[in-house]
């Protein structure tokens, strides 16, 4: 499924980003639109990160447009982008607090604003930039299924009018939508069936983690997360948005698997979804092929493990070069003991699409972050019976045996990631972690400088290389190791603390007086970037009228 | 130690500005903006990397009308407070003799 080269619209010099687009403009959008689900769509641009999508949309010269996403995320945070700099043009102080207001808006790490799109913000530069001027987000079924489900979502919006208290102005919450208006942007959140009539074409941005549940409501739900199953196939999702009358000259979609969104089993069904979207009279030899694919997943949802392999085998021979048959296959397999078959399958689906080696490719980390340490432990070792010398593997087996606190284990992990993988910071740090429990401080401290010469602006390193020079009673390096970790962005209270408890020790005990202030405030009282009182009562002597303070 | 002639100047790396007769200095290594007072805003605008301690306090009395003990006690606090932020530095190698 490869990137569109040409453009969807093409901005005329009258079109400015942000407006309306005029009758002229949309007709001529119109006429390079088409039904969803019943006219071929030509450009798809297919990503594995969903901010490739900002990124296309730009490419593509597109403007003013009506965003439908689809997506289990809204994806859109504030970005801290404004430069603080305009704070100084304000024309009095009561204008400087109140542009203030607006926290976490304010771009006070000095880092580029593009160094700042993320996944979980990419919208946020398209609504700025002109690109979206109406954003429908399209949510599973499930989100609006109950009042907490849809009291989450009002959540969402809150935390947005969190960060600017101005921006919301409106917000109407019913059985079926949540409908908000953010720096004069219309914002609506509503199931598929819910969806307004829209007369433009719009620009239609998917994710395929839509079509999956949570990862935690699927592992309540079937007692193997391989065994899990979409809530909403694409020819279903594509035949809804027929129903809708939805028009399109341009879509995105996004894999996701990449941190564990998208479950990689069923990656390929953002490339059915495009299938699909361009060829909406689908060939017979992808009809054949997808209708085994989704009877092979019917059949590992039941446990019927034969029928299941039949039906994957099936589809190979339709589509040879197709990878996911041969990774479903190597965990099929796998399940029947046949471990050979099932390495021999994973081998050639990481062959004919290396984006299978990830660490996503088995549920280790989902089931990790579930806490489900020993089924976690059972997926790693599965794929190291595929791959032995998968140094992702290793590191998850490794973080497996570090939280039941089986630090030699853990080690000897780590030291086989980085006999696989000399370069692996994720496993020096988790190393110099080890190390640092068992109070070998120095050591510690050699593989927390490794990583972090690895990966410089990684804030976690410099904070775990903090805690061993405190250890080891190297304040001065501590104190520096700890700055440093603030300056890459972390913020937490322990690192306040910390930093407070060293200058303490060094007697400079005004720099200890502001850091626990500053845990205090990141605690959660005090506003990020708020004017604050900063002397206090050094200064309550000298003349109330006069005193010349910071504050 | 501040000595009388010791010479400060301002951190060139914090843009600010005045705003009503008070300073606003943005500090982006903390990550944090800071508000001078009248009082502290005068002593700041006074840093300029010439002016010896002794004449900023001198300044301070005159403007302020305040005793010079007072004085040179608060702006010595205060410029103490603005080395240790790193919002100001001394300026080495320029001192009262050779000034």
């Amino acid at each position: 499924m490869g990137e569109s080269a040409s453009p969807a619209v093409q901005v005329s010099s009258k079109s400015r980003p942000g407006n309306r687009l005029g009758r002229e403009e949309i007709r001529a959008v119109a006429r390079g639109a088409a039904l969803v689900g019943a006219e071929p769509i030509n450009d798809v641009v297919m990503m594995e990160d969903h901010d490739g999508a900002y990124y296309a949309w730009k490419r593509a010269g597109v403007s003013g447009r009506i965003l439908l996403h689809i997506d289990a995320h809204i994806d859109w945070n504030w970005i801290a982008d404004k430069d603080p700099r305009a704070l100084l043009q304000a024309q009095s102080l009561s204008q400087v607090e109140s542009m203030l207001e607006e926290r976490g808006v304010w771009n006070l790490t000095e880092r580029k604003p593009d160094e700042l799109v993320h996944i979980g913000n990419y919208i946020y530069p398209a609504l700025k930039e002109g690109i979206v001027r109406e954003f429908y987000w399209i949510v599973p079924d499930s989100f609006m299924e109950s009042p907490a489900a849809r009291r989450n979502l009002v959540r969402q919006f809150q935390s947005l009018k969190k960060i600017t208290p101005g921006a919301r102005k409106t917000v109407s919450v019913t059985d079926h939508r949540v409908v908000a208006e953010i720096h004069n942007t219309k914002v609506t959140a509503c199931t598929l069936s819910h969806l307004p009539e829209i007369q433009e074409p719009i620009l239609l941005d998917l994710d395929t983690d839509f079509l999956l549940p949570e990862p935690s409501e699927s592992a309540r739900a079937v007692d193997d997360l391989w065994k899990q199953l979409p809530w909403i196939w694409p020819d279903q999702l594509v035949s809804r948005l027929k129903d809708k009358g939805i028009r399109t000259d341009f879509v995105t979609i996004a894999y996701s698997v990449e941190g564990g969104y998208t479950p990689l089993p069923y990656k390929y069904l953002g490339d059915e979804l495009a299938l699909r979207l361009k060829h909406p009279q689908l060939p017979e030899r992808h009809r054949e092929r997808l209708a085994h694919k989704r009877r092979g997943s019917y059949y590992r949802h039941d446990n019927e493990l034969d029928r299941a392999i039949a039906e994957y085998e099936m589809a190979v021979v339709l589509a040879p070069e197709d990878a996911s048959n041969h990774f479903n296959l190597a965990y099929l397999y796998d399940q029947e003991g046949s471990s050979e078959q099932a390495a021999a399958r994973y081998r050639q689906a990481v062959q004919l699409d290396p984006a299978y080696a990830t660490a996503y490719n088995n549920f280790g980390p989902v089931y990790h972050a579930l806490g489900m340490i020993e089924t976690a432990r059972e997926e790693y070792q599965r794929l190291l019976r595929w791959d032995p010398q998968s140094a992702d593997a290793h590191h998850g087996l490794a973080e497996v045996l570090a939280t039941q606190q089986r630090w030699d284990d853990a080690m000897t992990q780590y030291r086989t990631v980085l006999a696989i993988t000399p370069a692996h910071a994720r496993a020096l740090q988790g190393l110099g972690f080890a190390y640092l429990k068992r109070k070998q401080w120095d050591e510690a401290i050699t593989q927390f400088r490794r990583a972090i010469a690895l990966e410089p602006q990684d804030g976690v390193g410099y904070f775990w290389l903090g805690e061993a020079h405190r250890h080891r009673h190297r304040w001065d390096e501590a104190i520096e190791a700890y700055r440093t970790t603030l300056r890459c962005g972390v913020r937490a209270v322990a690192i306040h603390r910390k930093l407070g408890g060293l200058y303490l020790r060094k007697r400079k005990l005004y720099k200890a007086w502001e850091q626990y202030r500053k845990a205090l405030r990141v605690w959660g009282w005090r506003t990020l970037f708020a004017i604050r009182e900063r002397s206090g009562r050094l200064w309550e002597k000298f003349s109330r009228e006069r005193e010349p303070c910071l504050r | 130690m501040l000595e009388v002639d010791t010479r400060l100047a301002k951190n060139e790396k914090i843009p600010w500005r005045l705003i009503e007769e008070e300073a606003v200095l943005l500090d982006l290594e903390e990550g944090e903006v800071l508000r001078l007072n009248q009082v502290g805003a005068e002593i700041w605008n006074a840093i300029d990397g010439t002016r010896t301690v002794e004449e900023i306090v001198s300044h301070i009395c005159r403007t302020f009308e305040v005793s010079h003990r007072t004085a040179s006690r608060d702006v010595r606090r205060f410029l103490k407070q603005l080395l240790r932020h790193e919002l100001v530095q001394e300026r080495l190698g320029v001192s009262m003799a050779s000034a």
